[in-house]
């Protein structure tokens, strides 16, 4: 009996096992191409920033689709690995992993949030490929790496505010104060702010910082009134921006509300609504007209049937996968066609870019910047003034606005 | 009778094969819809075996009695696994699930063992992390001291939360344990002069056995495993010691005491046992686990920052507990699964909150008059 | 400064007052913490929200339709309280309170999960409308947004209306009697299970009141806003010692002020307010679980 009843036992599993087998037949490990030059595109298309990740991927989908149709790589095409870091430092972690170990990923352009960039910049380090960061503008990730693996095509965020200080001081006034959002990133603009404003001849006036996610500013806004600013610097991210500056409107503070890129994104304008009006951000891009192949890009992006627009960092994602496209070119000419071979490109060649012609030299970071000012009129980003080389703040004869769709 | 011992030993082999061609097949599924097909397959074949058991009690009376052998097995069947997924990220997830385990054994020594409510669980992991970190950042300690150190010290932070629980009982406890658990990753969010703040800690050193770094891959013979697999076989070492000294420490003297001082407390300290003391050791106990797996995650990943520890993941722990039953295997089980799932579906991982919140309040639903771990 | 500060307190207290009140009244009747009762705060918000999205088709004024959407949301935010009580709470009303408590909490978890899945870009904040347009006036050096004095207004008749139903109807004596005694109440004919039922109502419908009084001030919603104002609502209800309706309310205040205080204050006081708040809870209910103020029979 109890015979029986083990016998029908065992089969019964070894029936199902023979299903689970039929199942994972379906399954085929995908053909290893030989031509194939997989770069892996880790951004935050979840969380926070989902909206400006989502329009970097579809930006570089578009980059790789129309150099693989292009021909111009010759006997190389370029397949993109799309992963996602949710703007949080253990997805990107695993992310990235997961690009690594495969062995067809040549190269990465991995991260839109410092944080992240930071917390895998070893990994590629350890594994010797590249990282043409596409947006994560915190200095120390490539001043102070490791190895020569990280590039970026976005100027470090202490050169920009060494430039970026000017400009407050020369339209609103000398007094400041200071809010940061407590994290690395809106910290330390805070504190590069401090110090390029104090050389300036301005005179901070108080500091205080918020917690990312709070809503009631209205504590320390209150507090800043009695100190007079005649400008208010916010190092942080956007929502908290637009909060900040509803409530700023709501206590009838009049100081000039300056901030940082991160804020400057549709987004801002839509939390802040009608509060957002005269806020003024300072943002190391043109916009689009002014590059070489701005106008075409945002043609192509638009037949291209994205759903979602491009939002503020299109440009510079689809021009990390041109650079990366060429260095693979490259580095392919001359039979290096491995990691190594891409970092060695990258760090010595001169590209060629939507952005124009772009290069990295040590310690990575692109070496042709500028930076303009854009202030919100009529619910838009508009670009009112710039700095030229020497930091002079210009006036615009006429604004432009900064269309991000 | 040799006869009917040798039936139930083929049966446990034969069981311990199945479930894992079962897993091995499982891991290796990408495509989505496979995965979903196979997750129903999981679920159908979890209810058959259930349902075979409670008809043939040969089945899993026979199962029962070899229990050492379908232990001893899966340690061999998870020792092997490297070799067979020679993969970089999926040992890395497997890791991951190892350390998660961990906690849930953890907590299950507090909630399951002892009934006493703990929902701020993600604090020791995250003191355990964070102290192993800076002594190793700092001080350049190394990891063999680290990880008893952030044991300790996510003990001695359990020994605190356990001072309010003498006056505090039921769900008072659980808030307050919240409580505690929110207040202790906020102060590592803002004293940034010692924990980095929300910049977290760099340069974490990977563990080095014998001039061997773990940072460095396995080479056996010909067979070459990623350097992922060091850290595997370090978290299933931990995860097999913690296991046994759980099953060990319910079996003992302790795991009796606590469990009448679960039924009933007024009795127990009537017949003059130290309720001070049980309570002391279930919540330090319980925490020096999570201190254990924030030092094996710190030091596998080389970087830590406060969003890797969020207060609702403790819930999340609860659910593991709840719903592997409150006991070794089971909450191994499910903290494997539920680690290892968001990995492999996309929308399972965007969806893996809600899933876990309903799955834990059916467990509770169902489990709601006579429940095992659930103090007063 | 100072009085502006109490402004900013008093808007604040409202919202910690109403979701407070929840908290003590499940409390009082049942002996249960409802963590999900943060879930109920939230949903409200984003109830209104959508009511607003819709209204604003129709072109209606906006302080009518900013009326016309809080009644929308107390209704269906009651409705849903309702729901919740039948299927998660009536169960296990007589189970271990720890285990009833994690259930609530996983309904929370529910809520919250839904709604970041379920509404559209829900991960992200939303924008709350203001009927006002932000417009603002001056009292000497205090300034005032129209839309505060409207919140502070609807936050008194909520007040006053749960009062009346108090002290002044059926359900109210009733709800008096179940708390003090729930097997006395129904041996004197009172249908315990249908007072519950309205009680879930009445504590979702404020916390509804409650979620668009924190929508409509700072102009954005979140699906995780329900956390933290449960912690803080509930530490209210505790201050004024559970069970005690008033002593909720005075305790909502007392919270605000105590925040608004450390955020004005306290230099970096603002990074440490929800630990001062979670210090105060755990202080509370480990030295004086019955409240700070003398706990009246209400």
């Amino acid at each position: 009996m109890v015979r029986v009843k083990l016998a029908s036992g065992l089969a019964h599993m070894a029936l199902w096992l023979l299903a689970v087998m039929t199942l994972s037949a379906g399954y085929a490990p995908a053909a290893f191409a030989k031509n194939v030059v997989k770069i892996c595109a880790v951004l935050p298309t979840s969380g926070p920033a989902a909206a400006i990740g989502i329009g970097m991927m579809n930006s570089m989908d578009l980059a790789a689709k129309q150099i693989n149709a292009s021909g111009k790589l010759g006997d190389i095409e370029i397949e993109l690995l799309k992963l996602d870091d949710g703007s949080q430092a253990s997805m990107g972690m695993n992310a990235v992993l997961k690009a690594v170990s495969d062995p067809a990923v040549l190269a990465c352009s991995a991260h839109f949030n410092s944080p992240v960039a930071l917390a895998t910049q070893d990994v590629f380090h350890r594994n010797g490929i590249a990282n043409l960061v596409p947006a994560a503008i915190i200095g120390k990730l490539t001043a102070e790496q490791k190895g020569d693996e990280i590039f970026r095509i976005a100027p470090p965020d202490v050169w920009q505010i060494s430039m970026a200080a000017k400009f407050p001081l020369a339209i609103a006034g000398k007094r400041f104060f200071l809010i940061d959002d407590s994290t690395q990133y809106g910290k330390s603009l805070v504190s590069e702010m401090e110090k390029n404003a104090v050389k300036e001849g301005g005179e901070k006036v108080g500091a205080d910082s918020i917690a990312v996610g709070e809503k009631d500013f209205t504590a320390i806004l209150t507090k800043a009134k009695g100190l007079n600013p005649d400008f208010i610097f916010f190092g942080g991210v956007t929502t908290e921006a637009a909060l900040i500056r509803q409530q700023m409107v709501k206590l009838g503070i009049k100081a000039l509300f300056y901030t940082g890129s991160g804020v400057i994104s549709p987004t801002y304008i839509s939390i802040a609504g009608p509060a957002g009006e005269g806020t003024y951000g300072y943002f190391y891009g043109l916009p689009y007209q002014a590059y070489p192949g701005g106008k075409k890009f945002v043609d192509d992006y638009a037949k291209g049937g994205y759903d979602k627009p491009f939002e503020t960092y299109g440009l510079w994602a689809y021009a990390s996968i041109e650079v990366l496209a060429e260095a693979a070119k490259r580095a392919n000419a001359k039979g290096t066609l491995t990691r190594r071979g891409i970092i060695d490109e990258l760090k010595t060649g001169e590209f060629p870019s939507i952005l124009g012609e772009v290069s990295f030299p040590r310690p990575g970071d692109i070496k042709q910047r500028v930076i303009a000012y854009y202030g919100v009129k009529d619910g838009k980003w508009t670009m009112t003034h710039k700095s030229d080389e020497n930091g002079k703040v210009i006036k615009l004869d006429t604004p432009v606005p900064l269309d991000a769709n | 009778m040799p006869g009917s011992r040798l039936r139930s030993v083929l049966l446990a082999c034969a069981t311990l094969a199945a479930g894992f061609a079962v897993v091995i097949v499982g891991l290796r599924i990408t495509d989505a819809m496979a995965i979903i097909a196979y997750a129903g397959g999981l679920v159908l074949f979890g209810a058959a075996s259930w349902f075979v058991g409670r008809r043939q009690q040969a089945f899993t009376d026979a199962l029962a009695q070899e229990r050492q052998l379908l232990a001893i097995g899966t340690v061999c069947c998870a020792a092997v696994y490297p070799f067979l997924a020679n993969d970089a990220y999926q040992l890395h997830v497997m890791a991951m699930a190892g350390i998660f385990a961990l906690m849930g054994l953890g907590l299950n020594v507090t909630v399951g063992f002892a009934g006493l409510a703990e929902f701020g669980y993600i604090a020791y992991y995250a003191i355990g992390a964070y102290t192993s970190a800076l002594i190793n950042v700092r001080f350049g300690v190394n990891f063999w001291l680290c990880m008893p150190v952030a044991a300790f010290a996510a003990a001695s932070l359990g020994t605190l939360v356990a001072l309010p629980a003498l006056r505090v009982k039921g769900h008072y406890l659980g808030l307050v344990t919240l409580g505690f658990g929110f207040i202790v990753i906020q102060l590592i969010t803002n004293l940034e002069k010692v924990t980095g703040g929300t910049q977290g800690v760099f340069g974490i050193q990977p563990p080095a056995l014998f001039g061997h770094s773990f940072q460095q891959p396995i080479r056996i013979g010909e067979v070459v495993l990623p350097y992922q697999a060091n850290f595997y076989y370090l978290v299933l070492a931990m995860l097999i010691l913690a296991a046994w000294v759980c099953v060990n420490l319910q079996r003992s003297r302790w795991g009796r005491v606590w469990a009448a001082m679960q039924a009933d407390e007024v009795a127990t300290s009537a017949v003059g046992l130290n309720l001070t003391k049980l309570k002391f050791l279930a919540f330090a106990t319980g925490a020096s686990f999570g201190g254990i797996a924030g030092s094996l995650y710190a030091h596998m990943v080389g970087y830590i920052d406060p969003s890797g520890f969020r207060i609702i993941e403790s819930i999340f722990l609860l659910a593991v507990v709840a719903v592997g039953n409150w006991r070794v295997p089971g909450v191994i089980a499910a903290a494997v699964i539920f680690t290892i799932m968001p990995e492999k579906l996309r929308a399972f991982a965007d969806w893996r909150l809600l899933i876990f919140g309903i799955l834990l309040l059916v467990v509770m639903l169902a489990r709601g008059r006579s429940i095992a771990g659930s103090g007063r | 400064m100072l009085s502006q500060q109490l402004i900013n307190a008093t808007v604040l207290g409202s919202m910690y007052a109403l979701i407070g009140v929840g908290f003590t009244l499940y409390f009082g009747m049942l002996n249960l913490i409802n963590m999900a009762h943060g879930g109920i705060y939230m949903l409200g918000a984003f109830i209104a929200l959508s009511a607003f999205h819709v209204g604003a088709q129709l072109g209606l004024p906006p302080v009518l339709l900013a009326v016309a959407v809080i009644i929308v949301s107390i209704v269906l935010t009651g409705g849903v309280g309702v729901v919740i009580e039948r299927i998660a709470v009536k169960p296990l009303r007589h189970a271990p309170p720890l285990v009833f408590l994690i259930s609530s909490m996983a309904v929370y978890m529910v809520l919250e999960e839904l709604v970041l899945t379920l509404y559209p870009n829900g991960a992200n904040p939303q924008v709350f409308p203001d009927p006002f347009d932000l417009k603002s006036f001056s009292i000497g050096p205090v300034v005032m947004g129209y839309v505060q004095v409207f919140l502070i207004a609807v936050a008194v008749l909520s007040i006053a209306s749960l009062h009346f139903v108090i002290t002044r109807t059926d359900l109210g004596r009733a709800i008096r009697a179940v708390t003090a005694d729930p097997i006395g109440a129904q041996m004197m004919g009172i249908d315990v299970d249908r007072t519950i039922g309205r009680t879930f109502f009445i504590g979702s419908g404020l916390a509804a009141v409650g979620g668009i009084l924190e929508g409509m001030n700072f102009g954005s919603v979140m699906f995780n806003m329900g956390f933290l104002a449960a912690i803080k609502g509930f530490t209210a209800a505790v201050i004024g010692g559970l069970g005690n309706v008033y002593g909720a309310l005075a305790g909502g205040f007392l919270v605000a002020l105590v925040e608004v205080m450390a955020s004005g204050y306290l230099p970096g006081g603002a990074a440490y307010k929800n630990v001062i708040t979670f210090s105060l809870l755990i202080l509370c209910l480990v030295f004086r679980p019955t409240g700070l103020l003398r706990s009246a029979i209400h």
